[in-house]
């Protein structure tokens, strides 16, 4: 009987112990989800204007109109499309969409941890 | 000691090694960019910037490597349409010198155009092979919109 009392609190220690650092790592990453989430919307314009002022998009649209003419001079067009690339612009933007993505994988992670031990 | 073929550590180290090489093919080829597009750059330069003007050279734009001149693929408008070349200013201010050759082909919409039909400002895409003297042999020329 004593050993279950001990092993009772033992658990009640450790279940409040998981409980409090899942409530600290689903506020952060609530908070940080939406920060990235309003972050994405400049980032993304930013983006959308680096890729139509550098001539990347029209770039590409001539595969969808000279497809057959790109084939014979695919070499040129291939290092003009990666010249034209504004990778930064490009990288920026990816970095804010797995940041939303990390953050959303720790919400469901910690969110199942939450739920299973309040209830 | 033996080494467990199976175990985690193994598939760790194998990642490591695969991201190892996708990032050192990936350098490698943004050198591979990098060299031509400064090679055209400098054969542009030697021959253009000081009449015609370059790229803009602020610290940012040195990082995204906007101080070198694009050779493969141009897009911008007509400033000038002379004795077999088309003279075109791109988004960043850079003239640049077609070549029209007999193998250029010309597109407006679905119909073959020639360097007659292009005006001043008309807006161009181009593709094209850069030359040692920093003029552009146009292969592919389209004009996506019509007349200004």
């Amino acid at each position: 009987m004593r050993e279950e009392l001990v092993e009772q609190v033992l658990y009640r220690i450790e279940h409040e112990r998981q409980l409090k650092a899942a409530r600290i790592r689903l506020f952060v990453s609530v908070l940080s989800f939406f920060g990235l989430l309003i972050l994405a919307v400049p980032t993304w314009q930013m983006t959308r204007t680096d890729i139509i002022n550098s001539g990347f998009g029209q770039q590409f649209n001539l595969m969808f109109y000279d497809f057959r003419n790109i084939l014979n001079y695919w070499q040129d067009f291939s290092v003009g499309l990666m010249e034209e690339l504004p990778v930064l612009s490009v990288v920026q933007f990816l970095a804010v969409l797995a940041g939303l993505v990390f953050a959303l994988k720790v919400i469901f992670k910690n969110g199942k941890v939450f739920i299973k031990y309040e209830i | 000691m033996k080494f467990n073929f199976e175990g985690k550590h193994f598939w760790r180290i194998l990642i490591g090694l695969g991201t190892i090489i996708i990032l050192l093919l990936v350098f490698q080829l943004g050198m591979y960019i990098g060299f031509r597009k400064a090679n055209f750059s400098y054969r542009w330069g030697e021959n253009y910037h000081k009449t015609f003007g370059g790229p803009s050279i602020s610290m940012i734009d040195n990082f995204q490597g906007r101080d070198l001149v694009n050779g493969h693929g141009i897009t911008g408008i007509v400033a000038k349409v002379e004795n077999g070349a088309i003279i075109m200013k791109d988004p960043n201010g850079v003239e640049k010198i077609l070549n029209i050759t007999p193998q250029t082909l010309l597109k407006r919409g679905s119909d073959t155009i020639t360097i007659t039909d292009v005006k001043i400002d008309d807006r161009l895409v181009v593709v094209g092979s850069p030359k040692n003297d920093g003029t552009i042999d146009a292969e592919i020329i389209r004009d996506f919109y019509g007349k200004n």
